[in-house]
């Protein structure tokens, strides 16, 4: 194998001494060309920095309407190229700017191009010979270029394109083999497929059905025509599993490990958790459920239209099959005690989701009638007995907004109006949630912000509302949504849900504990591992990032196994 | 069937596999009244199979070694590794990167339809060394297009940034105009009276040929066999149609994440528009030693 060169050893000297004014130009546009230029003559020394693997490239101006004489903006690529003054940094990244002293520390990162242009006379036959064709982000996809290609003909910036992985693994939460489970449903190999899946995510029926599935829309097919629909593939082949009334195998490994590991809380993180910690070895898991049920907010959030009970019970029946203790109806400091726990397993996973709705912050937000999005759907879930009568408010606009309204519809409700300060547009719920909540007839209000509950002998009637515009981009690059003045009026109702956020009810353990929460009440860890503050109890799901879909909490449970199987092996290690 | 030539060689879009996605089946509104029934009920296998196969399979290089074995030895090398250095510098120059906002242009307006296109695709194509070699096509046929409208949405609220997305689009039209003889385009867009009543209003004089129309784009979708591309919008106060071969959506400029971050790190405030000042000139910011590169 060829030893790999460093094309930038010259450079490396010149980091060492300081002597020399240095001039750092971010961007190799016709601007930067053009900076660079002046600085270097000047007499200073200049690192043009770009993040893709090529400079220049000719430009439409947009300062001026052109006439015959000039047109296009041609930067000067040859005399970069000639100038020994400039080091040209291609495909390179800031990774940190710190002023010091009136001087700045730069630190820059530069991804391999894997070509070595000097060493070739011709690269063209290269790109002649490549079989791979893909989206080509420097032409906008005009065309497709190979995976081997040059940036533009002046700089030419030969390259590889190589990733880790296609760019809907690197987007899936999990990086579910999204490439290999679609093609070998291509292939008509179903059960190979589903066992693709099944090495990282267990809940195939649950997620084909949930799953907002960012993977989508970063899909290269979507360039050039649609996204490919991988969520719906997932759940095809779950299906079919099931419809083949087919028992999915279990394989357990034959090293086992005999240390006690806890699982606080049975939704797709904990479950997740403890499927790969059995699939790693471990017998000693038990699983704590303070719901008669396992499945967390799939169970007691989704509502049973998207994602039927029954079908989730097959996941989860999957799931416990790998020899994993269930303990449900048991709550975590009530009744057993946090302490109890810890002292009696060798590590702890807290996955508690985050059940507990926010607060509306208005007036007489306490009263009868008013009612906790996310409660409600757990009462409608086990079966508890809601309220159901004539009209009801739905104020939020995320997904649990929509599947409050939706079930409030399917439940009883005579009419079910649902309030929103912004406009369809910064909606955070999927679009195709709100159309089918739209089809089912809830009524919409956008730009109405909710102001206090008026109430009647205790008991809520409905909301004073003000009306909104939206005025300037907030940090978020939404727009503002500003109150209207003199704009109150009176929507009547006979129930009102408050669905604008959840977050993690930590009352199963103490201050005494010590553990740091974060903005949310979420349990703080480190991201990478999901460890708490506290040494043998680790974090993951909405309990550790705040709400969030459903397919992160099963990467952090993922993630959160491993790190556990770590920290377990390493204390035998140590020992 | 498109074609394109890349290079030397032809790729050819699969007639045998659907571009659309699949669309998920679900129970009528009516199903669902008063029960808690499954909505979506699932893909059939045939429609399985044939979405799955939509899939590019996107592999970036695969490590084939093809072209290593067609290159000069040591020419490609797929060991070579990522580079970390730490500099010292006594200047920063910021420039405004070159990235244009495709979502906000046009809020109902998707670019699926093949011959609607957007002005940095345009430019691509005028470019002599770019992809089509100067030429300006329609990417359903490869066909010169014959009419061409160019469409502005609102989106920017700063007057510099959407002036210049504006006279982007202009120079495009022009351009696109000296390339084609006897093409017939339109340009709409809300703005257009204000830009004329700004100061550029003597430069746009100069300009003839392009039926410039001051509205705001309702809908565009394909009509007939050829996939031209209707165009519906309000002007004066009424709703008119337009059918154009070729599309263009002008885009919005805007600062990459990665500048905004840099520029967060050096304690300066910019936005796009702060690169708009002094075409080609550099200002000074209240940062020492912070200097932005001005557009040009």
């Amino acid at each position: 194998m060829v030893r790999p060169l460093s094309i930038n050893t010259k450079l490396k000297r010149e980091c060492a001494e300081v002597v020399e004014r240095k001039v750092l130009v971010i961007g190799g546009g016709a601007a930067g060309i053009k900076a660079a230029l002046s600085e270097a003559a000047a007499g200073n020394k200049v690192y043009l920095v770009e993040h893709l693997p090529g400079i220049g490239g000719e430009r439409i101006p947009q300062d001026r309407i052109i006439t015959d004489s000039y047109s296009f903006t041609v930067p000067d690529v040859a005399a970069i190229k000639e100038n020994e003054k400039i080091e040209v940094l291609t495909n390179a990244d800031l990774q940190g700017l710190i002023n010091e002293n009136g001087q700045y520390k730069v630190k820059l990162h530069c991804r391999t191009t894997r070509v070595l242009q000097e060493k070739s006379r011709d690269l063209l036959q290269a790109i002649r010979v490549c079989p791979i064709h893909m989206y080509d982000d420097y032409n906008e996809g005009i065309e497709w270029r190979t995976a081997i290609d040059f940036f533009n003909s002046a700089w030419e910036g030969y390259n590889i394109y190589k990733e880790e992985m296609p760019v809907c693994q690197r987007t899936c939460p999990m990086n579910l083999d999204i490439r290999t489970y679609v093609g070998q449903i291509a292939d008509g190999k179903y059960a190979e497929s589903l066992a693709t899946i099944r090495k990282k995510l267990p809940f195939p029926l649950g997620i084909g059905r949930v799953c907002p599935h960012p993977c989508e829309f970063e899909c290269n097919r979507g360039y050039k025509d649609e996204p490919v629909s991988i969520c719906s593939l997932k759940r095809f082949v779950a299906d079919y599993e099931v419809n083949s009334n087919v028992e999915p195998k279990i394989q357990l490994p034959e090293e086992t490990y005999p240390e006690k590991i806890a699982i606080i809380g049975g939704g797709p993180s904990g479950l997740t958790c403890a499927y790969h910690l059995a699939l790693s070895g471990y017998q000693n898991i038990t699983v704590f459920e303070a719901l008669p049920e396992l499945g967390g907010m799939l169970r007691v959030g989704i509502p049973e239209y998207r994602l039927p009970k029954a079908i989730l019970a097959k996941d989860i029946e999957f799931i416990t099959r790998h020899g994993i203790e269930i303990r449900t109806g048991v709550c975590i400091g009530k009744d057993i005690g946090f302490d109890d726990i810890r002292n009696d397993c060798d590590a702890v996973l807290i996955a508690v989701g985050a059940h507990q709705g926010m607060s509306m912050r208005v007036k007489n937000e306490d009263a009868e009638g008013v009612y906790e999005g996310i409660k409600f759907l757990r009462d409608v879930a086990l079966g508890n007995e809601v309220p159901n009568k004539g009209t009801a408010i739905v104020v939020g606009g995320g997904n649990v907004a929509m599947d409050v309204s939706r079930t409030g519809l399917r439940i009883g409700f005579d009419e079910v109006n649902l309030l929103y300060r912004r406009t369809r547009r910064e909606m955070p719920a999927s679009p195709w949630e709100v159309d089918a909540a739209e089809d089912e007839g809830i009524r919409f209000h956008f730009l109405v912000a909710p102001q206090e509950v008026l109430v009647k002998d205790g008991k809520a009637v409905g909301m004073q509302c003000l009306k909104m515009e939206l005025g300037e981009p907030d940090a978020s690059g939404r727009r503002r949504p500003v109150p209207i003045e003199g704009s109150e009026f009176v929507m009547e109702a006979d129930t009102i849900f408050a669905a604008i956020g959840q977050v993690t009810d930590t009352s199963l353990v103490e201050e005494k504990h010590g553990f740091k929460f974060g903005r949310k009440f979420n349990f703080e860890v480190n991201p990478k591992t999901f460890e708490t503050n506290v040494e043998g109890v680790f974090a993951s799901g909405d309990a550790a990032t705040g709400a969030n879909i459903a397919i992160r909490a099963c990467a952090g449970g993922k993630t959160a196994a491993e790190s556990i199987h770590k920290y377990l092996r390493g204390r035998v290690e140590s020992a | 069937m498109y074609i394109y030539e890349k290079k030397g060689r032809y790729i050819i879009a699969f007639t045998d596999i659907p571009s659309k996605r699949a669309e998920m089946p679900e129970i009528s509104v009516k199903e669902r009244k008063g029960n808690f029934k499954e909505v979506e009920t699932g893909f059939p296998e045939d429609v399985a199979r044939a979405e799955a196969k939509r899939c590019l399979s996107c592999r970036r290089c695969l490590g084939c070694a093809l072209c290593w074995a067609e290159c000069d030895p040591e020419a490609i090398n797929f060991d070579l590794p990522d580079q970390d250095f730490d500099l010292q510098v006594d200047k920063v120059i910021l420039t405004s990167g070159m990235e244009r906002n495709i979502v906000s242009i046009a809020g109902n307006i998707s670019n699926k339809h093949m011959n609607i296109v957007t002005d940095l695709q345009v430019e691509r194509m005028l470019a002599d060394t770019g992809p089509s070699n100067g030429l300006i096509i329609c990417p359903q046929d490869g066909e010169i297009p014959k009419k061409i409208g160019f469409v502005q949405s609102l989106g920017a609220t700063d007057d510099k940034v959407r002036d210049a997305a504006l006279i982007f689009g202009i120079n495009e039209a022009i351009l696109a105009q000296k390339k084609i003889d006897g093409v017939e385009i339109g340009f709409i867009s809300p703005t257009i009276n204000a830009f004329k009543a700004s100061a550029a209003k003597s430069e746009l004089d100069k300009v003839s040929g392009i039926k410039f129309v001051n509205g705001t784009i309702v809908k565009a979708a394909e009509v007939g066999e050829n996939k031209e591309i209707e165009v519906r919008y309000e002007a004066d106060g009424s709703e008119k149609s337009d059918i154009f071969d070729l599309l263009v959506l002008l885009t919005q400029p805007q600062l990459p994440p990665s500048i905004e971050e840099t520029a967060k790190q050096l304690g300066v405030e910019v936005s796009y528009a702060s690169f708009l000042d002094t075409p080609g000139e550099m200002v000074e910011t209240d940062r020492p030693g912070v200097v932005l590169a001005q557009n040009l």
